[in-house]
């Protein structure tokens, strides 16, 4: 599955004192390109790009490298996942990480195409690695591949090169000539495989008889990553990006009530109640001034925008340090009332967010800086020289993905993430909050990619 | 200039408010008291009929006196787009015939697209020719300086303004998001690349808000983005900021930011008072129109019976500003 809604992350990680843990560099990789995966018919490499950062990343931490194929990436990255997944042996770790490399397996099998795991799997005979947990898991896949028959009949001979490697040449074959005749195939059946009523898929295999009769076509794949959202609208309105900013909009526009209110809490209850937790301590610098109040048709577009994220962020995170640059703000209930203010100073937002010890630092912003735009580049790279290296990151609220962003970078050596609709919530704060150093970050990361962890 | 308005000037504005910096322009946002009794550029007045070329009607269309702001132009879908060379008074109801005003499209394949009329103010690089070109009653009067002005931004040199206005609309009118109006301001003073160009001031927050959009994004805006544009403008190297500890950065860019507005007021002060001469134009309710020339500025101001300035709009002759760009 390609990712529904990329959010760009633009890491200039050449900035000085920028974190790059495992879990940042396993999305920054997983991110951008993949680049290609061919195992050749003939020869004994793999043409495969990236598969260095995928070995690192996958020896550095494997649970979290496992848990990365639940991220918003694309098939070509995690079939590459499924490689080293399959690749790596499992003496050494934790019966938690275990369970989460096996759970993961079974879920890349089923939402990966059948071309793209017989692919990983043709990439371990070629490096010639036998693993217990790859021999089950190809045997399990394959005899309970609902269309079986189909695919054999398309890729028979990438079908039998992977048996005959992970069962070995002599037993593979003389399973296929078990189930053949209707005997029982021991070393799957001590695998736990059924392999009834499959007799002609196994003779075929054999290169005996005739192609099976083939009822399904294809297995239904899984889809993976962020929850899959409602189409996106053609044309985009103030009102439809998502019902929590558009019911700030209409409180905001309308005359206050009780009702309109709790519109805007249900709303931030929704969708509260899908995103991550993160329990470390965020400072969050919110742009609450006059530009983000917009004008024309896009009125209140980004201040109803950041407002919706940081009522989010303020049912996510545990410790959330809540800083504004504009109108002074300083409780959620103060949502109600908001009014875009005042100009816009980020650095001086930034230090006094830095002043609460964060775990990490998240700017919201349109990206228009007034108060001597340059003043945050500025700060930025003077930080590590000053003894802090708390990461920051910038979070820029669009109207819509295509937002020309000249002038609207105020620091280009900060990490960038962007949001226009409320959807993208979700993937926003996962790469905001893995930013944190450390068990925090790490802890962050590995919850709110397992919280995607669909049961197979 | 007299004493009294020299004191006037001193006392317009109550405070001072923190620059803004955006590219090569700088505003100091000003505020003064909210004054009652007037009428906004946008609420209170109308473009009425267009009589010929060059001859049209301003209306007033709310209650108080609309002080018209000086070098007002309507665009208007599906006929010739005018600016007026001067400021006038409007009293409440009243409709005033201007002979005077300036066509700004040189010919038929000017009109731009959008149903809405919308009002700008002259680009500050035509403003000194339309300021002399008052009572001159030829409506092509500004074609050759609004000629030279597109040419500064590479446009074909004729006299339609909407080549960079209309044309860079988009581009335009996000200077209103590069700098903020403020709750409260009713002037601001204008900077490019350090030095003063424009010094505006409305009888109150409300009709500064409503003259705002059009002072920032074309007449100060579009200079600043011909800079940027079109004659490579960068930022200066700035020397970077140190600090042993945070809060040491925090203090070296309070303290930058301080000495960064003391230059810019001690380059407000090229606007002398008591260089300006002035004229006296209109008269209104216990107003007073003028016409300030300096060696450096010029521009209108009007003046109320009690000495106190409502309203101003100085900004830097054509000269001083064309060394300024090329500098």
């Amino acid at each position: 599955m390609t990712a529904l809604h990329a959010i760009p992350l633009r890491d200039h990680v050449s900035a000085p004192g920028a974190h790059t843990g495992v879990g940042v560099r396993l999305l920054d990789l997983l991110s951008g390109p993949a680049g290609r995966f061919v195992v050749p018919r003939h020869g004994t490499t793999i043409d495969w790009e990236h598969h260095a950062t995928h070995a690192t990343c996958s020896e550095a931490d494997p649970e979290l490298y496992a848990l990365g194929a639940l991220a918003d990436t694309t098939d070509a990255h995690r079939i590459q996942v499924l490689f080293q997944l399959l690749r790596a042996g499992r003496s050494g770790l934790t019966e938690a990480a275990r369970h989460t490399a096996d759970r993961v397996v079974t879920v890349l099998l089923a939402a990966l195409s059948d071309d793209d795991v017989l692919t990983a799997f043709l990439a371990l005979r070629r490096v010639r690695v036998h693993r217990a947990h790859a021999t089950r898991a190809f045997a399990t896949w394959l005899f309970g591949h609902p269309a079986l028959a189909a695919l054999v009949a398309r890729r028979r001979p990438a079908v039998r090169d992977v048996l005959d490697h992970v069962l070995g040449v002599a037993v593979s074959r003389a399973s296929l000539r078990a189930i053949a005749s209707g005997a029982p195939a021991l070393r799957l059946d001590r695998l736990g495989v059924a392999t009834e009523d499959l007799g002609p898929v196994a003779a075929w295999l054999l290169r005996d008889g005739s192609a099976p009769a083939a009822p399904v076509a294809e297995r239904a794949r899984l889809v993976l990553g962020s929850a899959p959202a409602a189409p996106r609208p053609r044309t985009v309105t103030v009102t439809n990006r998502g019902a929590l900013s558009a019911a700030l909009v209409h409180l905001w526009r309308g005359t206050p009530s009780d009702a309109l209110r709790s519109e805007v809490d249900d709303a931030v209850a929704a969708r509260a109640a899908t995103l991550p937790r993160f329990d470390g301590r965020l400072a969050l610098v919110l742009d609450t001034s006059a530009s983000m109040a917009g004008y024309g048709d896009r009125a209140l577009a980004s201040v109803s925008q950041a407002t919706a994220l940081w009522l989010c962020l303020s049912r996510c995170v545990a410790d959330l340090r809540l800083v504004s640059a504009g109108a002074s703000i300083s409780h959620p209930s103060a949502a109600y009332g908001l009014r875009a203010a005042g100009a816009t100073d980020l650095a001086s937002g930034v230090i006094d967010a830095l002043r609460t010890a964060p775990d990490l630092v998240a700017v919201v912003t349109d990206g228009y800086e007034t108060v001597r735009s340059g003043d945050l580049a500025r700060l930025v790279q003077a930080l590590p020289g000053a003894g802090v290296d708390t990461p920051i990151v910038l979070c820029t609220v669009l109207f819509t993905a295509a937002d020309d962003l000249t002038h609207r970078r105020p620091a280009p050596g900060l990490p960038e993430l962007s949001c226009w609709h409320e959807d993208d919530f979700d993937a926003l704060i996962t790469r905001l909050c893995a930013r944190a150093p450390g068990p925090v970050g790490r802890r962050f990361l590995c919850d709110a990619l397992r919280r995607r962890l669909p049961e197979v | 200039m007299t004493p009294n308005l020299v004191s006037a000037l001193s006392r317009a504005t109550q405070r001072v408010g923190v620059p803004q910096v955006s590219g090569p322009m700088a505003i100091v946002p000003l505020f003064g008291p909210d004054r009652v009794g007037y009428a906004g550029p946008r609420s209170g007045l109308r473009l009425g009929d267009v009589h010929t070329y060059g001859s049209l009607d301003v209306e007033s269309a709310g209650p108080g006196l609309c002080i018209v702001p000086l070098h007002i132009g309507w665009i208007q879908k599906g006929a010739q787009n005018h600016a007026l060379c001067r400021s006038l008074f409007l009293a409440p109801g009243e409709k005033v015939r201007v002979d005077d005003a300036c066509c700004v499209q040189a010919s038929q394949g000017g009109y731009l697209e959008g149903a809405d009329q919308w009002f700008f103010v002259l680009p500050l690089g035509v403003r000194e020719a339309a300021l002399s070109l008052r009572g001159t009653n030829e409506y092509s009067k500004l074609w050759d300086a609004i000629t030279a002005f597109n040419k500064r931004f590479g446009r074909t040199r004729r006299g339609h303004l909407e080549q960079v206005i209309g044309s860079g609309r988009a581009t335009l009118t996000r200077f209103r998001s590069r700098f903020e109006l403020l709750d409260g301001q009713s002037g601001a003073l204008f900077f490019l690349r350090g030095a003063l160009v424009g010094f505006e001031l409305a009888p109150n927050p409300a009709y500064f808000a409503e003259l705002w959009p059009a002072l920032v994004s074309f007449a100060y805006g579009a200079e600043a983005w011909g800079l940027e544009a079109h004659r490579g403008w960068q930022p200066p190297e700035e020397v970077p900021l140190a600090g042993d500890d945070l809060e040491a950065l925090a203090d070296a860019l309070q303290a930058e930011r301080r000495a960064h507005a003391a230059r810019l007021l001690h380059a407000a002060e090229r606007l002398n008072p008591r260089a300006l001469e002035l004229r006296s134009e209109d008269r209104c309710s216990g107003h007073e129109l003028f016409t300030a020339e300096g060696d450096d500025f010029v521009g209108q101001v009007v003046r109320r019976d009690d000495d106190s300035l409502v309203y101003a709009s100085l900004y830097a002759r054509t000269a001083s500003l064309e060394a300024l760009l090329a500098a």
